[in-house]
């Protein structure tokens, strides 16, 4: 009876340390986690006493700072040899690292997008998320704002001035306000990517005479598809990030954009519902397919993709000189923006509020979107222009269409992204039903109406 | 103290580590789960809401959409049901090559449903295998979005859901009929029953208990499994038309700010339908077996 008593005494306390260690998992790492439940500089100070000072790498002991990495290649599709450290993220951490020897850059790969959200706001709850992580700006980072640090402490002026792209990580896009990330790169402004050589057996030159309008664009598809070629690719949701929202945003403007997310404006007006018919009107007359559009695009098989900086490689190495680049023609003589596009800054850099060491994790931000660095990951062939002020492309890049995007993005014409400006919510909303759309099982009007309907319950939660 | 209170006692100390697992596993997080639904939840704060969340459920329309889809799932379960059940007895009945044929049908119930999707995903791809197929047996021109509508798509997904569970459904039926006795089979033979009858009168009625567990299973699976399959393959989509409940739960909790609360009371929504779907389904078998 005795050893059973002391079985059942070892089994009890067993498992109430099996419980007390959950307990403790659930509030992060022991290297990263355990921030102050308000996640201030000074509370989260105060909590880690155990671990290296937060004021940085000046007390002598190392800091170890844990940067979630979603966007930096580290993996080339193309030379799976191809070592970690030959990739400039690695390179760019060990000369960090070198240039401040007390800190430790610990970078894990986690996925891009959504996944990467998802994933900062799980680890946020259960407040062991990294220090650094690279989001999608707008809305995107504001809605994960619960599990971010607010950086205006640890900005300077000169930061600032030195930059574009602060509006898309200010609290509500604001000049001046609470900010939640630093600005990452430019996307440039998405265009149309078309290959010359196809183009040119249809008896058109969009460099002599780009379409102006919906009709000549329209025009231009039908000489497209006559030749014998699909005139556009186009992915699954319809590009409607890419393409449509253009037509949407240069229609309303940007103030017709925030009228719209307020709730002062309905998608479902006569202006964005003739948009809608003609983009439609695009996929009835056959001119669209959405099977691997990017891909039939590189093999010659589709005329046209709408694109910016982001795609320029991959369509340069396909097409070489017969790659083409325009910007996709107005909808109508009478929308408010003109000649422009959608782009800018998609992307930014935040610190969670589970970090234990803000300063320094801003610190290592702002060396990563330094104009060296910058230049750097440039030329490395990452996927992103510069967004520092008066960039001058021309000094660090011989391909003209990467300086006319790198001028595009400085353009006012160039509206930054409406997808990032929307409730994340509603611009999934939006992805997922124009995917009917196209497929005409939902009408235009109904599409709208929907909108409407959805954005009017999201600002009814908040 | 007395022997069995001591007894007793010891007892129940060695329910209490699987106890508190469970409590900490399970019940917390449901009651924290109960909790929530009625607050408006970040993750980080939250605050009483009251009957918002369950008011907006049943008034927004969606919740209507997401159980025709779940009854689209559930409406499946009799043809795997079927096909479970002629595989296994095919197999019970050692045809020719059964060996080879129960690891066949077994291997897609050990890949995870991921794969699975993305390798279902390839398949229907409009330029995928299915489509290069059909084609080549002249029996459609090839360029079926299979995904693109619902009808189609729900087609794919039921596929993939069949794929996965043909293996796990044979085993449980080979097993329900393993446990039939031989002799019963013996006598039957011996009294002059033919084949079909001795599947009609004998194996049949014998399976209902191992029938009644598989819809059961299946039944819930319809409800709280589909996500990670449907997650793969479809989405959700096109638009909203093959989300079922537990993927807007997903949506709602880790792709909306704000609506932790929102996904919580839909989790409690959700468990509410199983719970009497199970119910239901185990009262009208127990009748049936009575």
């Amino acid at each position: 009876m005795n050893g059973k008593r002391k079985g059942t005494a070892l089994l009890l306390a067993g498992s109430l340390m099996l419980l007390s260690a959950c307990g403790n998992g659930a509030n992060g790492n022991s290297e990263n986690g355990g921030s102050g439940n308000d996640g201030s500089p000074a509370a989260s100070g105060a909590s880690a006493s155990a671990s290296a000072s937060s004021s940085g790498g000046d007390s002598g002991k190392k800091i170890k700072l844990v940067f979630w990495n979603t966007s930096y290649p580290t993996i080339d599709e193309n030379d799976k040899t191809k070592k970690k450290e030959d990739f400039y993220i690695y390179k760019a951490i060990a000369r960090y690292e070198a240039a401040h020897p007390n800190v430790e850059i610990d970078i894990q790969d986690i996925p891009d997008g959504t996944n990467a959200m998802t994933k900062f706001q799980t680890a946020g709850i259960a407040n062991n998320g990294p220090d650094v992580t690279n989001l999608w700006s707008g809305n995107y980072t504001m809605d994960l704002k619960a599990f971010i640090q607010p950086l205006n402490s640890y900005l300077q002026q000169t930061d600032i001035d030195s930059m574009t792209g602060w509006n898309a990580v200010t609290e509500n896009f604001a000049d001046s306000g609470t900010i939640y990330g630093v600005p990452d790169g430019s996307d440039g402004t998405i265009g149309i990517l078309y290959n010359k050589k196809l183009f040119a057996a249809a008896g058109l030159d969009p460099e002599k005479s780009p379409p102006t309008s919906y009709d000549e664009f329209v025009a231009m598809l039908k000489k497209l598809k006559d030749s014998g070629v699909t005139p556009i690719g186009s992915e699954s949701d319809g590009d409607f990030v890419y393409f449509l929202d253009y037509w949407f945003a240069q229609t309303v403007g940007t103030s017709g954009i925030n009228d719209i997310v307020n709730g002062k404006l309905n998608f479902n007006n006569p202006k964005l519902l003739k948009v809608m018919q003609g983009y439609l009107q695009l996929y009835k007359d056959g001119f669209v397919t959405n099977d691997q559009p990017q891909t039939q695009f590189y093999n010659g098989k589709v005329a046209l993709i709408f694109g910016g900086y982001g795609y320029l490689n991959d369509a340069r190495a396909a097409l070489g000189d017969d790659l083409g680049m325009m910007k996709i023609p107005n909808f109508s003589d009478d929308v408010v923006v003109k000649n422009g596009g959608i782009g800018g800054t998609g992307a930014d850099f935040v610190v969670s509020k589970s970090s234990r060491h803000p300063e320094e994790a801003v610190k290592f931000i702002l060396f990563l979107v330094s104009k060296d660095e910058q230049i750097a990951r440039f030329k490395d062939g990452y996927g992103k222009l510069l967004n520092i002020k008066n960039a001058d492309a021309r000094e660090f890049a011989d391909d003209p269409f990467v300086i006319k995007q790198q001028e595009w993005a400085s353009e006012p014409s160039t509206i930054f992204w409406p997808d990032n400006i929307y409730p994340s919510e509603l611009s999934d909303y939006i992805s997922s039903l124009n995917a009917l759309v196209i497929k005409q099982q939902l009408d235009p009007g109904d599409f709208l109406a929907k909108l409407d309907q959805k954005r009017d319950e999201i600002n009814a939660q908040k | 103290m007395h022997y069995r209170t001591r007894e007793s006692l010891s007892g129940y100390l060695s329910l209490l580590p699987a106890f508190l697992a469970l409590g900490a596993i399970v019940f917390y997080p449901m009651v924290n789960t109960f909790y929530h639904s009625f607050t408006k939840w970040n993750g980080a704060d939250s605050h009483w809401i009251g009957l918002r969340n369950y008011r907006f459920i049943f008034s927004n329309g969606e919740l209507w959409t997401l159980l025709r889809n779940n009854a689209v799932f559930l409406l499946s379960i009799p043809g795997i049901l079927l096909l479970s059940l002629v595989v296994s007895v095919l197999l019970f009945e050692e045809v020719r090559g059964w060996r080879f044929f129960r690891s066949l049908y077994y291997i897609p119930t050990i890949l995870s449903s991921v794969v699975v999707g993305m390798l279902m995903k390839m398949m229907f791809a409009p330029s995928g295998v299915v489509n290069e197929m059909l084609r080549a047996l002249g029996l459609t021109d090839g360029t079926t979005e299979w995904l693109s509508r619902a009808p189609t798509a729900f087609l794919v997904l039921i596929f993939c859901f069949y794929w996965q569970t043909l293996g796990q459904g044979a085993l449980i039926f080979l097993s329900g009929l393993s446990s039939i006795s031989p002799e019963i089979y013996e006598s039957a033979s011996l009294d002059g029953a033919g084949w079909w009858q001795r599947l009609f009168r004998i194996t049949m009625p014998s399976l209902v208990p191992t029938i009644v567990y598989f819809t059961v299973t299946n039944a819930i699976y319809c409800f709280i499994g589909l996500f990670s399959l449907v997650y793969a393959v479809t989405q959700g989509g096109p638009g909203r038309e093959t989300t079922p409940i537990d993927y807007m739960i997903y949506i709602k909790a880790f792709q909306s700010p704000d609506q932790l609360g929102y996904a919580s009371a839909l989790s409690i929504v959700l468990f509410v339908i199983v719970l009497l779907a199970s119910w239901a389904q185990i009262r009208w078998s127990r009748r049936y077996q009575e």
